[in-house]
């Protein structure tokens, strides 16, 4: 079983990248499984269909049924969830989710599980996915605007935490060019500096928008588009990918030097 | 847990928990509610007013909002309190819960008020000072002074070994001459609120921020004072107070003095192996020096350990300490009976928490009547002890058995 978790600054795509990889391992007959760590719990959208129960919804609030929902190509779609904005304590939420869903056993026959986790690991909750064997490899999703690659450098010091006490490792960055700055060559920069590699390119493009509007990916909703393609190949890579790397995190000053002259020009 | 450096909750309970027509309600998890019931139930197994919300995992993660609101609306049902003070542990000062949200739904109903007590906010003493002067803000106001001298007493513990049978000696000695308006750890919310309207504080030590809020809103003067262990405890007392009010107290110093002598006479031979005797003390400030005088000036022990509950007191190297010492006595909380037990002497047991003795007979440890009893108690022990390391009746010497 492959184990891979998603993180990334906060609307940077994580979610519909998720998403689309997960269909595109399905279309490829991989078995499959989505959790998504975000009490937003929006993650398995375009997969279902519709926002389902969240397992914190589930056990907490006593409601009746699984804390799963097949989705496309029987994809496990399971969604942590957690409190009302502003309230209560998301990062317990994920790790008691979690203890819930590995106390269920829901992934043991899947060959490959990815998490989408919260924009950045705001707290030690946000981390669990890095812990405790939940997951192996770590993608981070970010766009070449300097806020993203600031945040991203920001979750390889707590992949670098996790990664010198046990297995996780970062095994590539997943460059978004939707930002209005397609600066691919500075995503390229830092993921050098870092000691890591871009796995993977997906290009602005106006199916993605047009598909989530139906709660659908790409893969599902226009499977003969390029964006498509992009996705089909990016799940391909990921899935051949062997990188596992220690990341060498930036200071700030080191992450704003790297950033400037692309920003400036 | 050692009380001597327990936590803000512990100390905002103690100094909450006097007024006894206010229900305490803590917002934390249920071994706050254990820890502070386990201490005080020893004391008064018939004084229940507590309640706590027993924050589960499900109040981490979803807020503990709705388990106040729910604990709140049992308490009321439960208890029809005149008050209810919430005191919140760690987990909701953690996750940011809207305590003061939820209390002003209920401000119309009853008096209801909060004390933040999250352990990593601070440790006792700071809980017990923050948590008075929080009470006396919305509680005091600035009144008119009462005709006759009125004091206010502040500085004593409710889930103190003794409290009432010491107030008790403390209103005796003081005799009719002066008016207690408010002792903080035994009193009413009225008896609260009337502090403003004392001419006078007796800080034993513990409640100081209260006694400089109501110095700078009510006018009131403060005296700091130990504990009134003792004849010389109890006339320095009587002293701090006939001058402060121009009172005349030498008829209750000579009956106190009489009284307390005719009954130390019957205990003479014991006495005397008093002189000397090495001893440790461990306690706060107010009660470990008031008592180290006692023992010292009154019965000639001399004190070869001292641990002062204050910032800086490390307990282990007090320990280590005691255990190089020569003690033969020593005095301090349950807590102590560990040292007690290595080193085969007798503990005396008479500072929070005492949770291995109750006290219901009329035997203050305050005053002369409290001298009497302290040396009853110090020579039981020691009798007791016949096992003990330098026992005056050694079980295999004297075959008692």
């Amino acid at each position: 079983m492959k184990k891979i978790c998603v993180y990334g600054k906060g609307g940077i795509g994580k979610s519909t990248t998720v998403a689309n990889l997960a269909a595109a391992f399905a279309y490829n007959g991989y078995k499959t499984a989505v959790v998504g760590c975000d009490p937003k719990a929006d993650s398995t959208r375009n997969l279902t269909g519709r926002r389902i129960d969240t397992v914190l919804d589930i056990i907490h609030k006593r409601k009746d049924g699984d804390i799963f929902v097949l989705g496309y190509k029987d994809i496990v779609c399971i969604e942590a969830g957690g409190p009302s904005p502003g309230t209560g304590c998301a990062g317990r939420g994920i790790v008691v989710a979690l203890e819930e869903i590995d106390r269920a056993k829901l992934l043991k026959d899947r060959d490959i599980v990815i998490y989408d986790v919260l924009g950045d690991v705001v707290c030690g909750g946000f981390s669990a996915p890095l812990r405790e064997n939940v997951a192996d490899d770590v993608y981070i999703v970010t766009t070449s605007d300097f806020m993203s690659l600031y945040a991203a450098n920001n979750i390889c010091k707590g992949i670098e935490k996790y990664a010198r006490e046990g297995t996780v490792r970062l095994a590539g960055i997943i460059y978004n060019g939707r930002s209005s700055l397609d600066s691919e060559d500075m995503v390229y920069e830092f993921a050098n500096r870092i000691g890591s590699k871009v796995i993977g390119k997906i290009p602005m493009s106006e199916y993605i928008s047009k598909a989530e509007v139906c709660r659908q990916t790409v893969i599902e909703k226009y499977p003969g588009s390029d964006i498509s393609r992009v996705f089909m190949e990016l799940a391909h890579d990921v899935m051949e990918n062997s990188l596992g790397t220690i990341p060498e995190y930036l200071s700030y000053e080191e992450v704003e030097n790297l950033c400037m002259p692309y920003l400036k020009n | 847990m050692k009380c001597y450096d327990s936590c803000r909750l512990f100390g905002a309970y103690q100094a909450i928990s006097g007024i006894k027509d206010n229900v305490v309600l803590l917002h934390s998890v249920v071994g706050c509610n254990f820890g502070t019931m386990g201490f005080h139930l020893t004391r008064d197994m018939s004084d229940m007013r507590q309640s706590c919300t027993v924050v589960s995992d499900k109040n981490i993660i979803f807020n503990g909002e709705s388990s106040l609101r729910e604990a709140i609306d049992n308490a009321i049902e439960l208890y029809d309190p005149k008050s209810i003070t919430i005191i919140s542990g760690c987990v909701s000062s953690i996750i940011g819960d809207d305590i003061a949200g939820v209390l002003s739904c209920y401000k119309h109903i009853l008096q209801i008020y909060y004390i933040e007590g999250a352990g990593f906010k601070g440790k006792l003493e700071g809980g017990y000072e923050d948590a008075l002067l929080e009470l006396a803000k919305n509680l005091v106001f600035k009144e008119d002074k009462f005709n006759n001298p009125c004091i206010n007493l502040l500085g004593l513990n409710y889930d103190d070994f003794k409290l009432e049978e010491d107030i008790e000696e403390i209103k005796r000695i003081l005799g009719n001459k002066v008016e207690i308006i408010c002792v903080t750890a035994d009193c009413t919310i009225e008896e609260f609120s009337n502090m403003g309207k004392a001419h006078l504080n007796i800080v034993f030590k513990r409640g100081r921020k209260l006694a400089e809020f109501l110095k700078s809103n009510n006018g009131i003067e403060y005296l700091e004072m130990d504990y009134p262990y003792g004849i010389k405890g109890a006339n320095d007392l009587l002293d701090a107070v006939g001058n402060f009010f121009d009172i005349d107290f030498e008829a209750e110093k000579n009956i106190m003095m009489t009284q307390t002598l005719k009954r130390m006479k019957k205990a003479y031979g014991y006495l005397q192996s008093f002189y000397g005797l090495p001893i440790c003390i461990f306690g706060q400030e107010g009660r470990a020096i008031g008592l180290k005088r006692f023992l010292e000036e009154e019965l000639g022990m001399d004190v070869v350990c001292l641990g002062i509950n204050e910032e800086g007191f490390v307990m282990e190297d007090f320990i280590e300490k005691v255990y190089e010492s020569d003690a033969a006595l020593v005095f301090g909380s349950s807590f102590e009976g560990d040292i007690a037990d290595r080193l085969e002497i007798p503990l005396i047991r008479y500072h929070y928490p005492v949770f291995d003795r109750i006290s219901i007979s009329d035997t203050p440890y305050l005053g002369g009547r409290g001298a009497v009893n302290i040396v009853e108690d110090i020579l039981h022990y020691v009798v007791d002890g016949r096992k003990n390391k330098g026992a005056l009746y050694n079980e295999e010497d004297l075959c008692l058995r």
